[in-house]
């Protein structure tokens, strides 16, 4: 009796392993737009893992296993960020740090800056517009963007625009503030 | 950049991923080699164990050797001296064997290659241990009459009844340990016997074992790798 449990917690826990190795990419994502630095992505990818597991027996197989897995991994994510703010932690950014390894080569300064760009759109955004940004950039649909995050898909569209014009302006400052002083210098 | 859209940066996104996929290699690679140099540190008491009991095989080797060929005159001297021989020669080499194994481990195998060469090990060392250990109900016989040496010569009827009896007394306690054993292979006490098993592997490759299970489980968290 207790052998024939034994393997059949074998069986689930390889089965659950092998599920968790498709949603590796998953938790990746979600941990680089939450995580503050390289060992909190680390171990929000943990966090995740640990509450997929716990979840595991409740998981429905006829529905999506990856909108399963984004909607724990967010939901984790979005708890894990407001933990993170009421303790005041630096948020130091992906691609900030010098010694960080998901730093920039520089190779390509243009595709660099789009990252820093990026970076700066999901820093300056709250847990669920982050969401809202990690299925969208992971070519998500509206219907199953609206299907993890709980909302309706008009809602989907309307903070994407929204948060596509927080892109335009935050892109439109830094413009100017880099045109600036060329500005100044040409007319000294 | 005068113009980017939202559109544009998931080429962004995902070098972002590609990067940290990297990053999560490298911690991972290191996490792996930590834990390694832990398991082989925890094997490290059980080596030195087998290297301290191939010292005692050595010795139990020299008093039997030393009866059988001082005392050839005296049977009772000069089998106890054989026994002891061979008991000492058979134990050198189980050490010798279980330190070998502990030494082949190549520890940059595939963590399912090193688990296996610990289930092997552990099941060798379990297994001669348990010869080791149940032949001293008969052999502290052997031992006795070889550590008393020049006592006696030829054996006194007293003596003899005493040999007997403990021989008696030798063999009750291995018959009683056989049954123990064959009454644990019951699958309702199975429980029992593995922590039985536990004890007799040893604390050294117990906890060798965990570091490995742990490394395991690590590594099918991060996707598995071979």
């Amino acid at each position: 009796m207790r052998q024939k449990q034994h393997t059949g917690q074998a069986a689930e826990q390889a089965a659950f392993t092998a599920r968790l190795e498709q949603a590796l990419p998953i938790l990746r994502k979600v941990a680089a737009a939450y995580g503050l630095t390289t060992a909190d992505r680390h171990d929000l990818m943990q966090e995740i893992a640990l509450q997929l597991w716990k979840a595991w027996p409740r998981y429905d197989p006829a529905r999506a296993f990856s909108t399963w897995t984004y909607r724990i991994a967010l939901n984790v994510g979005i708890s894990h960020l407001r933990r993170s703010s009421g303790a005041r932690r630096p948020a130091v950014a992906l691609g900030e740090l010098p010694d960080d390894p998901v730093a920039g080569t520089g190779i390509d300064p243009v595709l660099e800056e789009q990252i820093g760009l990026l970076r700066r759109l999901i820093d300056g955004s709250n847990g669920a517009d982050r969401a809202l940004l990690v299925l969208h950039l992971d070519e998500r649909s509206h219907r199953e963007i609206a299907e993890v995050l709980g909302m309706s898909e008009t809602n989907v569209a309307t903070r994407l625009s929204r948060i596509r014009q927080r892109l335009r302006d935050g892109l439109a400052v830094h413009n100017h503030d880099r045109a600036a002083p060329r500005t100044k210098e040409t007319t000294q | 950049m005068t113009t980017t859209e939202l559109d544009d940066l998931r080429e962004a996104w995902r070098v972002l991923d590609r990067r940290l996929a990297v990053d999560v290699e490298l911690r991972l690679e290191e996490a792996r080699d930590r834990r390694l140099r832990r398991t082989e540190a925890t094997l490290r008491p059980l080596a030195w164990g087998q290297a301290a009991l191939a010292i005692f095989g050595l010795a139990i080797l020299l008093l039997g050797a030393s009866a059988w060929i001082d005392d050839r005159g005296n049977p009772a001297v000069f089998a106890a001296g054989i026994v002891l021989h061979v008991y000492g020669v058979l134990t050198m080499i189980a050490a010798g064997s279980t330190l070998a194994r502990i030494r082949s481990i190549d520890y940059a195998a595939p963590v399912l290659a090193i688990q296996a060469r610990l289930v092997a090990l552990r099941r060798w060392y379990v297994g001669w241990s348990r010869f080791v250990g149940l032949a001293w109900w008969l052999l502290w016989i052997p031992l006795v009459i070889a550590l008393s040496r020049p006592e006696p010569a030829p054996l006194e009827p007293s003596q003899a009844a005493w040999l007997v009896g403990s021989a008696l007394f030798g063999v009750v306690g291995l018959l009683v340990t056989w049954a123990v054993h064959r009454w644990l292979r019951d699958p309702a006490r199975a429980e029992l016997e593995r922590r039985l098993d536990d004890g007799a592997a040893g604390r050294s490759l117990l906890r060798a074992q965990a570091e490995i299970e742990s490394l395991r489980a690590m590594e099918d968290e991060h996707g598995g790798r071979e």
